[in-house]
């Protein structure tokens, strides 16, 4: 546990290196990708590690410090249900996929506390994190074992659920920086539901 | 208890670096793994490990699967390349977009094992980063090293020195950048306008170069949001348009095929407009790469971005037809 907070301090803590890519087909080319899941919920500890999660949030002395250690719980959380169903175990994934929904809707709630003046800045770097979540999931569904997979529609459509809600009180120049990506992920899903309809 | 979580906290942040700091040291010994992590591992072995300036190094990329391990061996071709390389060091005195092709076609074992190589002369010491660019199954993908010759101090490099330029001279060439809006904004398309003369006669033979008038490394002065964007051309406004006019429409797979077929030149001079979006505000450094009679040369300027607010300027006049 400690690790990772350290980890997610430490990644805080760093320069970001956003790079865009080769032209207009680059929106999450150099994007920080699914963090390595640990704990699942097939491990007899993976509760007491989430329980241990809900102190670190109570400890949290800002909005802003719970929102970012949410944003790097539901990422672990993703982390584990694409784990568990690249080994073929859906089932086992529902409560990682349950979880991340539910720190999605922490996020959303505690944006609402975040002080007027710093929240768009909060709410559209999630909605960034939203897209790039749904990306991520999209890319990877295409490698996962076909009828496991489907399980992580629930995850997109948790994410994609928040985005639009984050997404719309934005102005329309936030809105429209968001397009290019927006249309990436669009055509990302696009391509994962096509390759279950295809079967492949 | 809140000050005593902040202090833990920054103790974990200097301990990470201090780790952090560690690893870099360790992987100095063996290859290198590019960031961010993701689904492909592409890891640099550097020989010698720590370069000399001014001597030739080897660079040996190999870009695998990062589950199996297999060798990707089927990257799309882009701008007529499978990789594209850019080693830039951290004060931006120097520049290069490299290729494993540009010396000799490459070998079918180092295609089949994911492998690209390439001799590098460091010009001179210090930290350069090195910033890899491939596309496979229609996404695109980044991977990011850093890298200190022989002799480099440790420790983070120091930022770039700010030396704004909207006129550069190379050889017997200048080249002028205007941008419109003539400040571009952060989060907000702008375009750059790239003008060259030769002994002050406008440049009218400008050859394309790896299927584009014109290639724009883009680096923010820390380091942070890195770009490579190309000529703006009639036909890539046509599709723009199309895409804003009907969300839905776009096809990634549309946009690497236009990238990846033979290029037909546009401009030929002296004037080649360019499209990008600057992510955040802040002082840019842009290399453009071009070919003036069939002659690469690299033009660099800086270029100052500011911060959105409301009633910012950032109304583009374009100057690509049709645009």
């Amino acid at each position: 546990m400690m690790r990772r907070l350290a980890a997610t301090l430490l990644l805080a803590g760093l320069p970001l290196i956003a790079q865009a890519g080769h032209g207009l087909i680059n929106s999450f080319a150099g994007i920080e990708w699914l963090p390595e899941p640990g704990m699942t919920p097939r491990d007899f500890g993976w509760r007491a590690d989430c329980w241990m999660e809900e102190l670190q949030v109570l400890a949290a002395s800002t909005p802003e410090d719970i929102v970012a250690l949410r944003q790097a719980q539901a990422m672990e959380r993703l982390a584990e249900a694409v784990r568990l169903v690249k080994d073929d175990e859906a089932s086992a994934a529902q409560p990682a996929i349950a979880a991340y929904a539910a720190r999605l809707e922490d996020i959303a709630a505690t944006m609402e506390d975040i002080a007027s003046e710093a929240r768009t800045a909060a709410r559209l770097a999630f909605a960034a994190r939203l897209l790039e979540a749904q990306y991520i999931v999209s890319t990877e569904y295409l490698d996962l074992p076909r009828t496991a997979r489907t399980a992580l529609a629930q995850a997109v459509e948790a994410a994609r659920a928040a985005y639009l809600v984050q997404r719309a009180p934005l102005s329309r120049h936030d809105q429209e920086s968001l397009f290019f990506r927006e249309e990436e992920v669009r055509w990302s899903w696009e391509q994962a539901q096509a390759a279950d309809a295809q079967g492949l | 208890m809140k000050r005593g979580l902040s202090r833990l906290g920054r103790g974990l942040l200097l301990a990470g670096s201090l780790l952090l700091a560690g690893c870099e040291q360790r992987g100095a010994e063996g290859p290198r793994e590019g960031s961010p992590p993701g689904p492909y591992r592409l890891t640099l072995e550097i020989s010698p490990p720590e370069p000399v300036p001014g001597q030739a190094a080897e660079l040996v990329f190999t870009l695998t699967q990062a589950d199996s391990g297999a060798p990707v061996q089927d990257l799309q071709i882009v701008h007529e390349r499978a990789l594209h390389t850019f080693i830039v060091a951290s004060d931006f005195s120097s520049f290069a977009h490299l290729h494993q092709e540009d010396l000799a076609p490459r070998p079918a074992a180092d295609a089949a094992s994911g492998v690209f190589r390439f001799p590098y002369v460091f010009p001179a010491m210090g930290t350069y980063r090195i910033l890899n660019e491939f596309t496979h199954r229609d996404r695109s993908w980044v991977k990011h090293f850093e890298i200190r010759t022989q002799g480099a101090a440790a420790g983070p490099p120091p930022e770039a020195a700010v030396k704004l330029s909207r006129t550069v001279a190379v050889d017997d060439f200048e080249a002028r950048l205007s941008t419109s809006p003539a400040l571009p904004v952060a989060g907000h398309e702008a375009e750059l306008v790239l003008e060259l003369t030769r002994a002050g006669q406008p440049v009218n033979d400008l050859e394309l170069l790896l299927g584009a008038e014109v290639h724009v490394a883009v680096w923010r002065l820390d380091g942070a949001h890195f770009g490579h964007t190309h000529s703006y051309t009639p036909e890539m406004a046509a599709m723009m348009r199309d895409m804003a006019a009907h969300p839905g429409s776009h096809s990634a797979a549309m946009m690497i095929e236009m990238m990846s077929r033979p290029a037909k030149l546009v401009y030929p001079g002296p004037v080649i407009p360019i499209r990008h979006t600057f992510p955040e505000a802040g002082i840019y450094q842009l290399f453009m790469q071009c070919a003036p009679g069939g002659e690469p040369r690299v033009f660099p300027f800086q270029v100052e971005v500011l911060p959105w607010k409301e009633g910012a300027d950032v109304e583009l006049r374009s100057e690509v037809p049709g645009a």
